[in-house]
Formats: C-alpha cells, sequence, structure tokens
C-alpha cells in the first residue's frame, strides 16, 4: 500500500513538473509554430521577477505575479521587435530565438550576477501512512491540472479563443472576418511567455535562481510539446505530459533515474516515429485499429451464429 | 605554377624582414610579464561557484605585483571563460599554452573539466594546478593540487558522523568521474569505520527531480546521508528533502564549500548538514588570519556573494607558484618543479600549508563545519593538519620517480576490500 501510494506521488510529480514546464511552450510551439528556444529564458526571467518583488518587501504572492509580469512585458517586446517577422519560417525562428535565449541568459548573469535569492517556500509537509509528502509538489500537481483546464475553458469558451484557434488555422479568412490576426499572434504570445513566467516563478520557490535556470527546462519542454501534436494542444499536452510521466516515474522507481530519462526520450521516439502529428493522432489510429479487429472478430462470430 | 625569381626574391625580402623584426619583439617578452593562464567558468551552471575562485587567484596577483611582482616581472592574469562546458577547457587549455604561451596554467571545475584541461597541459609539458577539492589519486609530474582529498575529507568526516549518529549510511553522488570516485571512497571509508552502506544512487549531472530518491531514502531510513552532489541543479535536493520532511542528518565534501547553497536557499534547508573543510567565510569567526583573508576579498570585490573554498585554493596557488619562480630564478619548467619540490610551505587563510614534494598535494588543516538552524556555521571538529598520505602509501614519489597516472581506491588492497 505504501509503495503504491509513493509510486502515485511520484508519478503526480512528475505529471507536475512535465506539464508545467512545457504549457508556455505549447502556446508558442504547438499553437503558433514559434521554434521557441528561449522558452527556459522566459522562466528565469519569471523566477527573477518574482525573487527581485519578494526582495522588494512585496507578499510571495504579488512577487510571483510581478514575475508574471516580467516574463510578459519582455514576451511581449519580443514579439514586437523579433518575433513578428518570423511567423510561418520554422527555422529562421529557431535560429533567432535560440540567440535571444543566449542574449537573456548572458545578460542576466552580466547585469544582476550569478544568482540571486530562492524564495521562501511556505508550504509544509503532510503525512499519509506513515510516509512524508512535500505540499509544495502537491500543489504543483494541483496547479498544472487547473492551468490546464483554465487553458481549455479559454481557448474553447472565450471570444479571445475562438479569433486565436481561427487566426492559427486560417490566418487570411481570418482577417477577411474581421480579426485583427496582428493582435492575436502578439495576445497569444504573451500568454505563452505569461505562463512560461509562472511555471519560472512557482519552481523558483524550490531551486537555486541562477541565469541557467532555464536551460535545463527548455529540451524537456519540447520532447512533451513534440509529443503532444498540434491537432489539439491542450488534449495533446495532457495526454502527452501522461504518458511520458508514467514511463518516466516507472523506469525511476524500477531502476534508476538515468534509466527514467533515457526511457522517456526512448518512449518519445517511438510515439514520434508511428506518428509523426503527436500522440493524439497515435491515440486514435490505436481506436481505429482496435474497433477494426472488435468488428472482424464480431463479423467471424456472425458468420459462426449463421452457420450454426 | 609559374613563380618568377623577382617575386621569388621580393618573397624572401619581406620574409627575412619580418623575421628580423620579429626577433626584438620576442627578445622582449622574455623580458615582460609571467602570464598565469586562468580556465574558470564565469558563465553557465557552475558559474555561481567558480566567480569567487577567479577572485582568489586576482587577489594574489595584484598583491604580487604590488609587492613588486616575481623575479622582477609582473604577473599577467590571462583569464578564459570555461562556460562550464568541458569542449572548451580543452579548447581554451590548447589556446592559452600554444598561442598565449603561459607560464603555468589553472583549470577546471569539475573533474571532467579538470582533466580535459590537464591533458593537454601534460602533453605539453606545462606546469598545471587544480584549485578545488576532489576525488585525489592523481600523481603526475606536471600536475599540483591546493585542494583536499579523500583522506583529508571523507574519511575523517564519515567516521566522525558514524560515530556520532549510526552505522547507516545512504550515498548520493553525482553520476560522473568525481562523484564516482568518491562515492567508492564513502564505501571504503565506511567499510573501515565498521559501517554499512544501505543505498548508493548516481543522479545524472543536471537533474532537478529527487523525488524517487527521497522515497527511498524515507524507506531506508538510514542513520545520516552522504550528499555528492555538484551544480545548482543538484542542490535543488535539498529543498525538496526538506519539504519532504526528511531530517536525517547529512554530510557533503562537495555542498556549501563550493556553491553556498546556504547563503542561495533560505534557513533551515541545510540544517544539519555537516561539511569537512579547509576554508569557508564562516571560518574568520574562528581564525584571525582567515579574517584578514575575507576582508581582502570582500574591499576588492565588495558585490561577491560568498569567499569558499576555491578563493582560497587559487590564492594559495598563484603565492605558490610565485614563491617556486622566485626560488628557481626563472620560469623554466624543470627549474621551476625543483622548487616545487622543495617543500614549499605558505600561511593559507585557515593556517599554514605544505605542499608535500611526494605526491604535489597540500598538508592542511581540516575542521568540520556544521549548519545550524538559520544557516549560521559552527565549527565542531578540529581534526588539525591532515596528510595527503594516500598516494605516498601507493608507493609515489613524484619528487624521485615522475608518473603520469590517477591510482583508484580499488587499487589499494585496503580500501578495495571494502568495494563491491
Amino acid at each position: 500500500m505504501g509503495d503504491i501510494i509513493s509510486f502515485a506521488y511520484q508519478y503526480a510529480d512528475s505529471f507536475a513538473l512535465l506539464a508545467l514546464s512545457s504549457i508556455g511552450l505549447v502556446i508558442i510551439f504547438g499553437m503558433m509554430g514559434v521554434i521557441n528556444m528561449a522558452h527556459g529564458e522566459f522562466m528565469m526571467i519569471g523566477a527573477f521577477g518574482a525573487s527581485f518583488g519578494f526582495q522588494w518587501g512585496l507578499p510571495l504572492s504579488l512577487a510571483i505575479v510581478t514575475g508574471v509580469f516580467a516574463a510578459t512585458a519582455i514576451g511581449l517586446l519580443l514579439e514586437r521587435l523579433v518575433i513578428r517577422k518570423l511567423y510561418g519560417r520554422l527555422l529562421y525562428s529557431l535560429v533567432a530565438t535560440w540567440g535571444i535565449s543566449l542574449v537573456l541568459s548572458q545578460g542576466a548573469l552580466v547585469l544582476i550576477g550569478p544568482s540571486v535569492p530562492s524564495l521562501p517556500n511556505p508550504f509544509g509537509t503532510v503525512s499519509v501512512g506513515g510516509m512524508n509528502f512535500s505540499v509544495y509538489r502537491l500543489f504543483l500537481v494541483a496547479l498544472a491540472i487547473a492551468l490546464i483546464v483554465t487553458l481549455w475553458a479559454l481557448m474553447r469558451f472565450t471570444n479571445f479563443g475562438l479569433h486565436a484557434r481561427a487566426t492559427m488555422t486560417e490566418p487570411d479568412m481570418a482577417e477577411a472576418l474581421g480579426v485583427r490576426t496582428t493582435r492575436i499572434y502578439m495576445v497569444t504570445f504573451g500568454l505563452g511567455a505569461a505562463l512560461a513566467g509562472f511555471a519560472g516563478a512557482i519552481f523558483g520557490l524550490s531551486a537555486q535562481i541562477q541565469p541557467t535556470f532555464g536551460a535545463a527546462y527548455t529540451p524537456i519542454a519540447f520532447i512533451v510539446v513534440v509529443v503532444a501534436g498540434s491537432r489539439n494542444i491542450i488534449a495533446g499536452l495532457l495526454a502527452s505530459a501522461l504518458v511520458l510521466a508514467l514511463v518516466k516515474t516507472s523506469f525511476t522507481v524500477g531502476f534508476n533515474i538515468l534509466t527514467g530519462y533515457v526511457a522517456m526520450l526512448v518512449t518519445a521516439l517511438i510515439i514520434i516515429r508511428l506518428s509523426p502529428t503527436g500522440i493524439l493522432d497515435l491515440i486514435g489510429k490505436l481506436k481505429a485499429l482496435a474497433s477494426q479487429h472488435r468488428s472482424s472478430t464480431a463479423g467471424t462470430s456472425a458468420e459462426e451464429t449463421k452457420n450454426a | 605554377m609559374n613563380i618568377s625569381r623577382r617575386s621569388l626574391m621580393k618573397t624572401s625580402v619581406a620574409l627575412a624582414a619580418t623575421s628580423t623584426a620579429l626577433a626584438p619583439v620576442s627578445a622582449f617578452a622574455q623580458e615582460g610579464p609571467i602570464k598565469v593562464g586562468i580556465i574558470d567558468d564565469a558563465s553557465g551552471d557552475f558559474a555561481a561557484a567558480v566567480i569567487p575562485k577567479t577572485q582568489g587567484a586576482r587577489i594574489a596577483i595584484d598583491e604580487i605585483n604590488a609587492a613588486g611582482g616575481v623575479l622582477g616581472r609582473e604577473l599577467e592574469l590571462i583569464h578564459y571563460d570555461g562556460q562550464s562546458d568541458v569542449r572548451r577547457h580543452q579548447e581554451f587549455a590548447q589556446r592559452a599554452i600554444l598561442q598565449d604561451e603561459v607560464d603555468v596554467l589553472m583549470a577546471g571545475y569539475t573533474s571532467s573539466e579538470r582533466e580535459a584541461a590537464r591533458a593537454v597541459a601534460v602533453e605539453n609539458e606545462t606546469i598545471f594546478w587544480h584549485n578545488n577539492q576532489g576525488e585525489g589519486g592523481i600523481a603526475d609530474e606536471y600536475s599540483f593540487f591546493t585542494g583536499p582529498v579523500p583522506e583529508q575529507q571523507i574519511l575523517p568526516g564519515l567516521e566522525y558522523m558514524v560515530e556520532k549518529y549510526g552505522k547507516r549510511v545512504y550515498v548520493l553522488a553525482a553520476d560522473y568521474g568525481f562523484g564516482q570516485v568518491s562515492a567508492q571512497w564513502v564505501q571504503a571509508s565506511a567499510g573501515m569505520a565498521g559501517a554499512e552502506v544501505v543505498g548508493l544512487e548516481f543522479i545524472p549531472l543536471g537533474n532537478s527531480e529527487f523525488s524517487s530518491s527521497i522515497a527511498n531514502i524515507q524507506n531506508e531510513e538510514p542513520d545520516f546521508l552522504f550528499l555528492l552532489l555538484v551544480g545548482s541543479a543538484q542542490s535543488q535536493y535539498f529543498p525538496q528533502a526538506q519539504a519532504a520532511g526528511i531530517a536525517i542528518p547529512s554530510i557533503s565534501t562537495v555542498n556549501l564549500q563550493q556553491g553556498y547553497e546556504h547563503k542561495l536557499f533560505p534557513a533551515p534547508t541545510l540544517e544539519n548538514l555537516y561539511v569537512p573543510v579547509t576554508f569557508i567565510e564562516e571560518l574568520a569567526q574562528e581564525v584571525e588570519s582567515a579574517q584578514v583573508f575575507v576582508d581582502k576579498v570582500r574591499a576588492a570585490f565588495p558585490d561577491t556573494e560568498y569567499v569558499n573554498q576555491m578563493t582560497r585554493c587559487a590564492y594559495v596557488a598563484v603565492h605558490l607558484m610565485a614563491k617556486a619562480w622566485e626560488a628557481a630564478g626563472t620560469t623554466d619548467t624543470p627549474a621551476v618543479l625543483e622548487a616545487l619540490h622543495s617543500g614549499l610551505t605558505f600561511d593559507a587563510p585557515e593556517g599554514p600549508v605544505t605542499l608535500d614534494p611526494a605526491t604535489h598535494h597540500l598538508a592542511m588543516d581540516i575542521r568540520l563545519a556544521q549548519v545550524q538552524p538559520d544557516h549560521s556555521v559552527e565549527f565542531v571538529e578540529d581534526f588539525g593538519v591532515i596528510e595527503p598520505w594516500w598516494l605516498k602509501e601507493m608507493g609515489v614519489n613524484l619528487a624521485d620517480t615522475p608518473q603520469s597516472r590517477q591510482y583508484l581506491p580499488g587499487d589499494d588492497p585496503d580500501l578495495a576490500a571494502f568495494l563491491e
């Protein structure tokens, strides 16, 4: 029983980290098609902003808001100056945002220094079945789920969501119908930067905040988002994080941390190989296969009955 | 190809002119500054820990220059940013030695960075210094070390923990050269102290997720933990363990003294962490000369985040090299090596140190620091001066017989008996 609780906790923890690391990128890359190599740096800016906010004497929640504002502001600025010129030019966006990521992390090192103080962690410990768990990590799980639900509602039920989806799928048609696509692009990019900044600030509660803070998250976020695909980014993100976290946790618990990472990467490779458009299409294919199998077996049994 | 006699003449005249023009310049270079080449990570994952190291070298060089330099020549610091990258270390080592012709090379934070740069130095017969603690065992004609080695940190530290807390130890070690060799030392030391390693996990560099390790530790309930975590990503273990309610005492030969995690994480994240140290900023509470050193660093670098072990190591290394150059009367490597084998001593911030001619390591004072709930540090044990004795026990005497290899715990039958 203890083992099951422990596994469930680790699985949820791993899911939350994957989902939160990639939630900004799923908008910017998954939805808008901009390969944003500076994703981790947006997270870094969120964490730095929150640390500064806290040092200025703001309460923790407002300090986190400061971090989100900082990441959003820099995201919007970059959208205006650079990203705007790169929509639909995938490889250009790769090179440009990689350059931006180097400038941001090195700029932070030069202007601010090698590190700033971490944020205090107000969460305690909870005991279940004789085992202690971190309330902070459980909070991350709740937060990941809440953000995914909110994002889904935003895209599904609001005018902004409708216009954004229209702009991303048929920009010319959307514009012809009166949608201000340049504004939609800008706001959507800002939303992605804001979500990255938020995740960074939240992770800053339990990490050293340094200019290289975000570098570790960028590759993980890309793996999750590529596996998620671009058909339905939110369901894709959910499925991708759930599956990858399950593989990673199983192999980490069964073997060790390194094997966990390797297994996750191999799984991502297999999924992309089988279904280059993402995990949802793979699930669709599997479902189709299963129903085909069912109908064919159903057909045989029907024949058998007839023969009898 | 058609080369006319005239153009050939022109070329050779030009060449002759260039070589005569160069001659006085290279003669002047002989009288120019003595070049101290340093490859330190000023950016990347290790920057926060390594930036204080470069400051230690700068202070030593400024001090020596203010006192008239060495052999009437100024010391010149040539700093290359290693970018926390092994390949950069190799490239810059080549540039420093082959192009900039440095007189000594000091490089490497991690053991992999160190080995990348050291290989180039040894190949080109250039004197090399590694200025932080390490996994030890390197016996090499051209390589010198100012940081403590396992017999100076792991052995006495582990004995103390076993005596105080009990015999069951759980080890988390960074998964690369330093971590693996150090983990062997922990196993062997535990064996000698009659303790048992109940768990050993290698953590990939850059990993920042510890929920599985924490669950394993909670299951195992060891008496204490031995932590060999490297880099800022791995240091996230501390807040995660604390958040999960782990209150098991721990010991580390890496953390705090390099990465000053107790200054970066809010108290009491690192409560009850023990660290065997030569020097950390808090030693100023105990030792007058440490206070003098800290004041010096803070006066020169008011924004410095922490005066760490490596600030002291780089400082000591530059001073010992200056002494060797003075004693040799030249910067020619064979003569300088001979001077380095003369049993040089230096008043380090923590007390006098001696450069052991046989092993190229330092005999130095070691104290055990304990982190308090408010993240202040208390020194709970003074081990006195510890010799770098292990390589001598392995029959190494670099002053008599030059060699170049790394000895591992498995090479020592006394230690190998305790390894799996």
